[in-house]
């Protein structure tokens, strides 16, 4: 029987923490109906993959982790630009922010 | 298992059989993926309670699933911090550990909280919670710079570009005693989306659990140290005021960094004119700032490109959709023509 240490104990916790906010996210993403807090869903996982990217970057002792959670956070911005404009002009449309008055579009 | 890594879990729970060799019958070694018992207790747990609070039915339903989902959570924290198994070293449990845990048990409840809120306003305003303790992880695993950027993009931009879309399109609702429109109190298939969450959540956190067995802290803090003294050698600035520190008057010679296991030096051209070589003090090792640029700007040179024409066609993106299309009638459009003919003749 062997030991955790402190370090490995904390990249354990945190990677298990990223599972939990991209799992969570996706739940919220499937289970929501309003529009915009099914974009703030995505932002959800976003935060888990980025925790995820971190904590990888720590154990293996390299900084891509960190550049590419630099990057995740340019198409995280670009992605809430984006939708959000998209929102509006669904909003604009239909005057509801609920996201089954466009199921139409599945047919 | 990687030899020497001194890391193996004491209770996992076989989810499959152990594969059999089929010409020997014996068992084959590759072991098939077992998921830890705490994360499936906790996350059977925690899932349970996740949706007995979407399902909404009632005041005592929702604090009954908020109290199951807390233990299931917990219970899944403790086992990612290794609480109940041994640990190496003199300190098995050390203050990042305690911070990196308080900063779980927040986000996890924020995140819950952003998908179970009826109204989306505090919805957004749980999001930044679950950010701000995101934060607080990154910097117990020592990446501060993001930690700062991170609070200053998502908490400073696009949690506020959020609100005021919510402000935007927030319509006067139906049911003013909850003052939640019927599409934010009503999930759309709870049911399915927390089995969805729960398959993922599993399989995701059972590879990286089994992952960090690789771990080895001693060899990936050298490999971490030695990367950061290297970078010194592309900071012109910082490694002449390194070596200003040690030998006043000095003028570092490009490109003679050495880096070895005990210590640091290199090639320098003294005040007088002779050259020698100098040992590089602790307090030089740059900054996880200065790393990160280095990293940034010496492998990455066209990905930060790349993220700027990204950021550039989502403004005009964004310009494009959100822009009013104005709606003309027959007779506007009538008199458009009459004009735009009578302005030609």
């Amino acid at each position: 029987m062997s030991a955790l240490t402190a370090d490995a104990a904390l990249i354990r916790l945190a990677l298990v923490i990223a599972a939990l906010l991209f799992s969570i996210g996706i739940a919220g993403f499937l289970s929501r109906r309003n529009m915009i807090v099914m974009f703030l869903c995505t932002e959800l996982m976003f935060q888990g993959a980025a925790l995820a990217l971190i904590a990888f970057g720590k154990m293996h002792g390299d900084l891509s982790g960190q550049v590419f959670t630099i990057f995740i956070l340019t198409v995280a911005a670009a992605e809430a630009a984006l939708a959000l404009g998209l929102v509006i002009l669904l909003y604009r449309r239909r005057e509801t922010l609920n996201s089954e008055v466009w199921s139409e579009l599945k047919e | 298992m990687v030899k020497g890594s001194g890391l193996r879990y004491r209770t996992y729970a076989p989810i499959l059989p152990p594969p059999r060799c089929p010409r020997t019958g014996g068992t084959v070694l590759v072991t098939p993926p077992m998921v830890p018992i705490e994360l499936l207790a906790g996350g059977a747990l925690g899932a349970a309670g996740l949706l007995l609070i979407l399902l909404r039915g009632g005041h005592t339903v929702h604090r009954t699933g908020g109290a199951i989902a807390a233990l299931g959570g917990l219970a899944i924290l403790a086992g990612g911090a290794g609480l109940g198994a041994p640990t190496a070293g003199e300190s098995g449990f050390s203050f990042p550990l305690l911070v990196a845990l308080l900063a779980g048990v927040m986000s996890a409840a924020g995140a819950v909280r952003v998908i179970s809120s009826p109204r989306p306003v505090l919805a957004a305003i749980f999001f930044v919670l679950v950010v701000v303790a995101g934060c607080m992880l990154y910097l117990t695993l020592g990446a501060e710079f993001l930690a700062f950027a991170l609070v200053i993009v998502y908490a400073g931009a696009i949690l506020i570009t959020y609100m005021f879309v919510l402000m935007l399109a927030q319509q006067a609702s139906g049911d003013s005693k909850s003052g939640a429109a019927e599409y934010d109190r009503n999930a759309r298939d709870p049911i399915a989306a927390v089995f969805v969450g729960l398959v993922l959540f599993l399989s995701i956190a059972t590879i990286m659990w089994k992952a960090v067995d690789s771990f080895d802290p001693a060899t990936t803090g050298q490999i971490q140290r030695a990367r950061a003294w290297i970078a010194l050698g592309e900071l012109p600035k910082g490694l002449r005021e390194a070596v200003e520190s040690v030998e006043p008057g000095a003028t570092p010679e490009a490109g003679t960094l050495h880096v070895s296991a005990g210590e640091v030096s290199l090639q320098v051209t003294k005040a007088d004119g002779s050259r020698g070589s100098v040992t590089l003090p602790e307090s030089s090792l740059p900054h996880n700032t200065q790393t990160v640029g280095v990293a940034l700007v010496k492998q990455f040179p066209v990905s930060l490109e790349l993220a700027g024409v990204i950021l550039l066609m989502a403004m005009l993106g964004a310009v494009v959709l959100a822009r009013r299309q104005i709606e003309i009638g027959d007779a506007q459009k009538a008199e458009l023509h009459a004009r735009s003919h009578g302005g030609a003749a």
